[in-house]
């Protein structure tokens, strides 16, 4: 059986939703995020030497299986990233939960000591929503300086810079 | 750092101790496992082992999700178990045996899934009651979450179990054998691309195998074993006797076999 | 930094390199047919220098339109092909076929973005780059840094056969059952009539199984029957004659196959048979010693429980 393939244009680069992203995590994300800057390796290495920013990872972390039987060791693999980071896996989330948005609130304060003029850095891995929208949401915040850095922890690793292992932030 | 270094220097197994390539993130790999050994053996202490437990894995996998390990325990009389932990998995835990008075535990094999490079650890309960531990790194990964492929095919089969005689019977001495299950032992981790959702866990989590009523060993098993669990494991025959085993996995399905020992041919049910 | 192809892909399996030829010490591309083009892969481990250029590479100029067959190993490398072809012809590139998901395939897909074209693979192509993809990437980022691109999935998958025309060009196109990989296709240049075979043909480097053994066989059984008198491997010579180029990996994958259900029978373990089989085949093609272990492990899985 023959099927004749028809050519298909494909879309220009994403635009921005207007919303947070509430897709998958993987795909094609926009070029920008409104009210943020996004950055690329080499400066990337500049912001941290010389201004110390608030580093945050998003990635997430594949949660046990809940089939898994009661009283089963589950530690999640070593995650490694930015060394200086703090890990919050929640906080890339379209959809929110109202704890969840007021620990990334609470964490961002305290990071910041309370400086909404504080360089902040989201990141995650390449082509993921997590930290467009935790980007989006930091700017929501009221936060000045914001900066998404979409090549994420493969594009750190990927030009040779160092990764450290990351310890979870937790609500509680 | 240093004595992190040369702690797991002096704990890898007799196997390993010729010139191995360490990993440059010795402390944390040290602290993750602290915090694993804690969970599993709470506050007893782990003797060095390395003298006499030998892991056998290759330092570098040629399949992340099915990498034969193999543990030699010499000289040591009275072994009652013997745990198999692979550090960076999500589930740590691999296989917990318990050996009874048919079982030979002086080399047991299992294959098992690596999802980062990794120290395994053996440890070895004593006769007297001690915990003795080994390590060995293992290079490998992505083991964990390679695809299944559609689930009505890796259920196909599912508890077939046979037995391949490893050494020749002779009545008396120990008998090595492997014994293979089939079951695709899904760890919950392997996303099924039809429906865009987990597989969902399934694997065989204990099996009971003795030899003429006696116990060889009992075995606990977590996701971390491969899929089809092959274990390779030593009991003393007598001059006919049956090795009957008896698996469950984590649905609470179970699989049992009898194996006529000596086998009369390949024997798969 | 080298990095060694087992290591990189020891948990999925490759395509991998042939022993060392002097780096671009010619142009790498060559017309082996009118309008049919080959960018013959370097015969070296992934390294910054190539930049995982180390697979065959193709493309097709129609009155049309181009397609590409296989995209490259590394954005870098796809940038160079794409390079390439902007320098033989004016024509978009309007598809880029992707003949299964390893890395030295594949990662050069993003070079061709801008040309917005209709990547195309096997039906199962999405599940392997979905599962393999991000390790992929961790490994050629490691080496090649931004340069290691990502791996774009294929926006139309083929189930069966489809055709693609260029402009009184055709190409054909077939999905084939778990053999190489799971999401094998291969392309028949209908023009030129060669058979454009990516890996499921392999000459002078050692064949890597990530599929199925037996379905391999039986995939190169079928295609051995296809009345064309010349093919591309996916590595190897840029244009072989067909099917007499298969027939060494049809005696390597039998022989395999022999060999192991043997050891089975025998009770051999894996462990010994993994350095013990295949020791006939060891002097024919290079870099053996480097995946021979891995070939044998992939059989035992699937022969085991035949």
């Amino acid at each position: 059986m023959k099927a004749v393939l028809v050519a298909a244009v494909l879309a220009a680069s994403v635009p921005e939703p207007s919303g947070y992203w509430t897709g998958p995590n993987q795909g094609d994300t926009p070029d920008t995020v409104a009210g943020a800057t996004v950055i690329h390796t080499a400066l990337l290495a500049k912001l941290i030497r010389r201004e110390r920013p608030v580093l945050i990872d998003v990635s997430p972390a594949p949660p046990p299986p809940p089939e898994l039987p009661a009283g089963t060791v589950w530690m999640a693999p070593p995650h490694r990233d930015i060394p200086g980071s703090v890990w919050l896996q929640e906080a890339g989330k379209g959809d929110l939960p109202p704890e969840a948005e007021d620990f990334y609130r609470a964490t961002l304060e305290r990071l910041t000591h309370g400086s909404k003029a504080h360089a902040v850095v989201l990141y995650c891995h390449p082509k993921c929503w997590l930290s467009w929208n935790a980007a989006k949401r930091a700017v929501s915040f009221g936060y000045q300086q914001v900066y998404w850095y979409p090549d994420g922890i493969e594009g750190w690793q990927g030009a040779g810079k160092p990764v450290a292992a990351a310890e979870a932030l937790q609500p509680g | 750092m240093k004595a992190a270094v040369l702690l797991s220097v002096i704990l890898l197994s007799a196997s390993a101790a010729r010139a191995v390539e360490l990993p440059d993130d010795q402390a944390d790999r040290m602290k993750r496992w602290k915090d694993l050994s804690q969970q599993v053996f709470g506050d007893k202490k782990l003797e060095n082992g390395a003298k006499f437990i030998a892991i056998d894995a290759p330092d570098r996998a040629m399949d992340a999700a099915l990498v034969p390990v193999g543990v030699k325990i010499s000289g040591k009389t009275g072994v009652k178990a013997l745990y198999l932990l692979v550090d960076d998995n999500p589930v740590p835990l691999a296989a917990h045996f318990t050996f009874g008075p048919a079982a030979d535990p002086k080399e047991m094999k299992i294959r098992i899934r690596l999802e980062q490079y990794t120290y395994i650890h053996a440890v070895v309960e004593g006769g007297d009651g001690k915990l003795y531990q080994a390590a060995r790194f293992v290079k490998a990964a992505g083991g964990c979450s390679a695809p299944a492929g559609p689930q009505d095919e890796a259920l196909k089969g599912l508890g077939q179990m046979k037995l391949q005689t490893m050494a020749t019977y002779i009545p008396g001495k120990t008998m090595e054998v492997q014994l293979h299950i089939r079951h695709p032992n899904f760890n919950g981790m392997q996303m099924d691309q039809v429906t865009r959702y987990y597989t969902p866990a399934r694997f065989i989590n204990e099996a009971e195998v003795s030899y003429d009523g006696q116990q060889v060993f009992h075995f606990e098993g977590g996701i971390s074993m491969s899929s089809d669990p092959a274990i390779t494991f030593g009991f003393k025959p007598k001059e006919k006797g049956e090795l009957t085993v008896v698996a469950q996995d984590s649905k609470e399905t179970v699989f049992e076999h009898v194996f006529p020992i000596p086998q009369t041919e390949a024997v798969t049910q | 930094m080298e990095l060694s192809r087992r290591r990189l892909l020891a948990a999925a399996g490759s395509c991998l390199a042939l022993p060392v030829l002097p780096a671009l010490a010619q142009d790498p591309v060559s017309e082996v047919a009118p309008g049919l083009f080959v960018r013959h892969g370097i015969d070296q481990d992934a390294n910054k220098a190539n930049r995982d250029a180390i697979a065959n590479l193709a493309f097709v100029i129609g009155r049309q339109a181009v397609a590409v067959i296989d995209p490259g190993g590394s954005r870098a490398d796809g940038e160079a092909l794409r390079s390439a072809i902007a320098a033989r012809t004016n024509l978009p590139v309007r598809w880029v076929v992707m003949t299964h998901g390893h890395p030295d395939h594949v990662f050069g897909a993003e070079a061709f973005l801008p040309e917005k074209p209709t990547f195309v693979g096997h039906a199962r192509l999405p599940e392997v780059l979905a599962s393999r993809g991000e390790y992929y990437r961790q490994g050629l980022g490691r080496i090649l840094g931004t340069d290691a691109g990502t791996v774009e999935p294929p926006g139309k998958l083929v189930d069966g056969k489809a055709e693609i025309d260029l402009g009184g060009r055709v190409l054909e196109l077939t999905a084939h059952p778990p053999a190489h990989t799971m999401a094998d296709l291969t392309v028949i240049d209908v023009g030129a009539q060669i058979l454009i075979a990516g890996d499921l043909l392999f000459v002078g480097r050692v064949p890597s199984l990530d599929g199925s053994l037996k379905g391999w066989i039986a995939v190169l059984d079928d295609l051995a029957r296809l009345p064309l008198e010349h093919a591309v491997p996916g590595h190897g010579p840029p244009l072989v004659a067909w099917p007499e180029a298969a027939k060494p990996l049809q005696h390597y994958l039998t022989a395999l196959r022999d060999e192991v259900k043997q050891a089975i029978a025998k009770n051999v373990p894996l462990e010994k048979a993994v350095t013990s089989i295949g020791r006939g085949e060891r002097g024919k093609w290079k870099l053996f010693d480097d995946y021979q272990g891995r070939n044998v492990t992939e059989a035992y899985r699937e022969l085991e429980w035949d």
